[in-house]
């Protein structure tokens, strides 16, 4: 009976609350945590004990983060983890200010993976798109002057020429 | 009187913006080619900044080489820069390939040390001021039929 307590205790021992900004939490096996580089040293000072709180981070938004973490501490085949990362991109970038949010808090928590992910489909965005395309969807300012334009094409104008 | 809803179009952008982080911004921009790259400086100042950043172009040029790139950094800067040499020297070579093998960094890797062998001498040319010699028409296409 003790030992069962004791493998139960183990068991338990493995898991750690993470708590969002809006107080939304989530329980998690502390490898699945240990993806962010920020969360594994809160983890390796203060313990898993008590809940973490990650307050720079809304419930939705911790919720795909640790989506991802979970499926990328499975350690599966390389084809099956890129597909699932399409899917999940594909998913994600739907909505930009979700997507946009995803990037800011992986970067926050240091999951270096998760952010090269979403800048390579950023990126995606932006080929082939002329520079008053890209104002429009991500809606910037073209705040350059006359003058600062000039100076530009002088510097990139070989980027508009024909190949 | 009730607010009304934001059209869909607006609520999209809506509190999000891409400028408010300057590093983020530039890891999206280093993953992108030289062309998309000239012209993603073009959109405001904050991107013509970050376009200019030469670490921006040195993740560019060594995305197509497999290994040695950190030991050609000091090299590369002392002669003019990453952006420099993705212009003069790789640009060229990589747009020659068909698109599809632009990304595959085993076949570029030897295109990339032909780059590098030029673009010194290039640089050593220009010491003597004797730009007209330049080896670099190497880069171009040579018809040998």
């Amino acid at each position: 009976m003790a030992t069962i307590i004791t493998k139960e205790q183990q068991e338990k021992e493995k898991m750690v609350t993470l708590v969002s900004s809006d107080s939304e939490k989530f329980v998690v096996e502390q490898k699945v945590a240990e993806k962010s580089h920020v969360i594994k040293m809160v983890m390796n000072c203060c313990g898993i004990e008590s809940p973490i709180p990650v307050r720079r981070v809304k419930g939705d938004i911790l919720k795909s983060i640790l989506e991802y973490c979970e499926k990328h501490s499975k350690g599966e085949a390389q084809e099956v983890m890129e597909k699932w990362d399409k899917e999940y991109m594909d998913k994600a970038e739907k909505d930009l200010v979700f997507f946009h949010d995803l990037m800011l808090a992986s970067h926050f928590l240091h999951i270096q993976e998760l952010v090269d992910l979403i800048a390579v489909t950023f990126a995606g965005m932006l080929k082939m798109k002329s520079p008053e395309e890209i104002r429009q969807k991500f809606n910037i300012n073209n705040d350059l002057t006359k003058e600062q334009e000039e100076h530009i094409m002088t510097t990139f104008g070989w980027a508009f020429q024909p190949i | 009187m009730e607010v009304c809803g934001v059209p869909p179009e607006q609520d999209k952008t809506k509190g999000f913006s891409i400028n408010d982080n300057a590093d983020l911004l530039a890891e999206i921009l280093s993953r992108l080619d030289g062309r998309s790259l000239g012209v993603a400086a073009c959109v405001c100042r904050l991107w013509s900044g970050v376009c200019r950043r030469d670490t921006v172009w040195e993740a560019l040029c060594t995305r197509h080489v497999s290994g040695g790139a950190a030991t050609a950094r000091a090299v590369v800067a002392a002669l003019g820069g990453y952006r420099r040499l993705y212009r003069l020297c790789m640009g060229p070579v990589l747009e020659r390939l068909p698109p599809a093998r632009r990304d595959e960094a085993g076949h570029v890797s030897l295109s990339l040390s032909l780059s590098l062998s030029l673009f010194s001498i290039d640089c050593y040319e220009r010491l003597g001021g004797r730009q007209r010699s330049s080896l670099l028409f190497l880069r171009n296409t040579v018809d040998v039929s």
